[in-house]
């Protein structure tokens, strides 16, 4: 009897171990895919190991889509600005700060027409960095151009200076922002390529992210500097170009398809 | 063996006599720290309070450019932090901002006439979206506080318009 029961019980130890192996091996990438996801935030100053960039490929960009800006206005807090009681709406609306413009360009003579999604370019030699009196306005070693709100004064000169008008000004008091992107009145912002995800670990933007869930992966975020990543692997595979070449920005954003 | 019970049991009246003061002493000090705030609930911030008393402004500056300019974000003098540990909740959950009159941020910095202007840009509540809340839950049990008056006008979809002369492929 008893020894029928130790039979049991150690037949039963074994497929529990058994079980518990199975279920290790099925669970333990996940854990570990998951905990990479959420990684630690940054504990050390970034530095020009990595440049932060993106390919848009406008030929796949599909007309009339704007995940992009959705997804952005979100992530970034944009949505949550206020129309002031009484402003007229065509004014709202060139005031109201948006840091992804989808622009249409069409060629006249082909009437060919494509999509840019037009952001903040984070050019290696920024206009909006050379013009800026107090130097709010500064390249991060990873390539990314921001403003640092705390030294703007307001003036608006980089908006003047930007080549790609992907500058915002902040007209009006904001009542309600995110605790990972402060915005107030006076101060001039654009896109920062989410460095809030950057500093946490984070793989993409948030407007990448949103153009692969629509099916389209015309946004290809990725390290510059990484010649197996896929911003690079995008960039030798496809033809591209700057905007306003002319001007050797020597841009972070590149436009395959116009 | 008796002996030894009755000095276990002097033991543990000493102690609670000593800590008892303390929580006494400690009820005396405390005076802004909102009640129901997760502050409330520590001995301490994170240097000890009278260092905090008069350096926190000095600690938070010197962080504001480690962060925004080197993407230094994991070190405990973060405004963010600050805010997270003091904000006080309303009965239904909703977080009071920090620097409305009475809590603690506004309490002293009204007795000090001083005029802080971190809040123009700084939210005064811990505020989050939802995905960002489940991340901040899964990894530090926080928990979630949607952004206040979250049914903002929308801002327009996307725009077209020219970037400038030339910008024509």
């Amino acid at each position: 009897m008893s020894n029928n029961r130790e039979h049991v019980n150690r037949s039963r130890r074994h497929f529990i171990g058994t079980a518990a192996g199975v279920a290790a091996v099925t669970v333990a990438p996940g854990v570990v895919l998951h905990s990479l996801a959420i990684a630690e935030p940054r504990s050390e100053g970034v530095t020009d190991d990595v440049r932060w960039g993106m390919l848009i490929d406008s030929s796949k960009c599909a007309d009339g889509c704007d995940a992009c800006v959705t997804a952005c206005n979100i992530e970034n807090g944009l949505d949550l600005q206020q129309k002031p009681d009484g402003e007229v709406e065509s004014k709202w609306d060139r005031q109201v700060a948006k840091w992804i413009r989808v622009v249409k360009v069409q060629d006249n003579l082909t009437e060919r027409v494509s999509n840019l999604p037009m952001m903040c370019q984070h050019c290696e030699h920024p206009p909006c960095v050379d013009v800026c009196p107090t130097g709010a306005s500064f390249r991060r070693a990873d390539g990314i151009v921001l403003v640092d709100r705390h030294t703007c004064i307001g003036c608006r000169y980089c908006m003047m200076a930007c080549p790609y008008k992907a500058r915002s000004f902040i007209h009006e008091a904001v009542e309600v922002k995110l605790t990972r992107t402060p915005r107030g009145k006076g101060c001039v912002e654009s896109c920062n390529l989410c460095v809030h995800r950057r500093d946490n670990g984070e793989s993409s933007t948030a407007c990448a992210d949103a153009c692969a869930a629509e099916g389209n992966n015309a946004i290809v975020f990725g390290d510059l500097k990484d010649p197996d990543g896929p911003v690079r692997k995008a960039l030798a595979a496809l033809p591209s170009r700057q905007i306003r070449e002319d001007l050797a920005l020597n841009t972070g954003v590149r436009y395959a398809g116009v | 063996m008796a002996n030894a019970v009755v000095r276990g049991c002097l033991v543990c009246v000493c102690l609670v006599g000593v800590l008892g003061a303390q929580a006494a002493q400690a009820a005396g000090d405390v005076d802004l720290v909102i009640e129901g705030s997760k502050a409330a609930q520590l001995d301490s911030c994170v240097e000890p309070t009278e260092f905090m008393r008069r350096n926190h402004m000095e600690l938070i500056k010197h962080q504001r450019d480690e962060t925004v300019h080197k993407g230094i974000r994991s070190t405990k003098y973060s405004l963010a932090g600050c805010i997270e540990c003091h904000v006080s909740y309303t009965a239904d959950e909703t977080p009071v901002p920090v620097d409305a009159e009475g809590q603690f941020c506004n309490g002293c910095h009204e007795f000090a006439a001083v005029d802080v202007n971190c809040f123009g840009c700084h939210s005064s509540v811990p505020s989050y979206t939802e995905n960002e809340a489940a991340e901040l839950a899964a990894k530090e049990g926080l928990k979630w506080h949607p952004p206040l008056a979250m049914s903002g006008p929308e801002t327009a979809g996307p725009q077209s318009g020219a970037v400038g002369e030339g910008n024509r492929p």
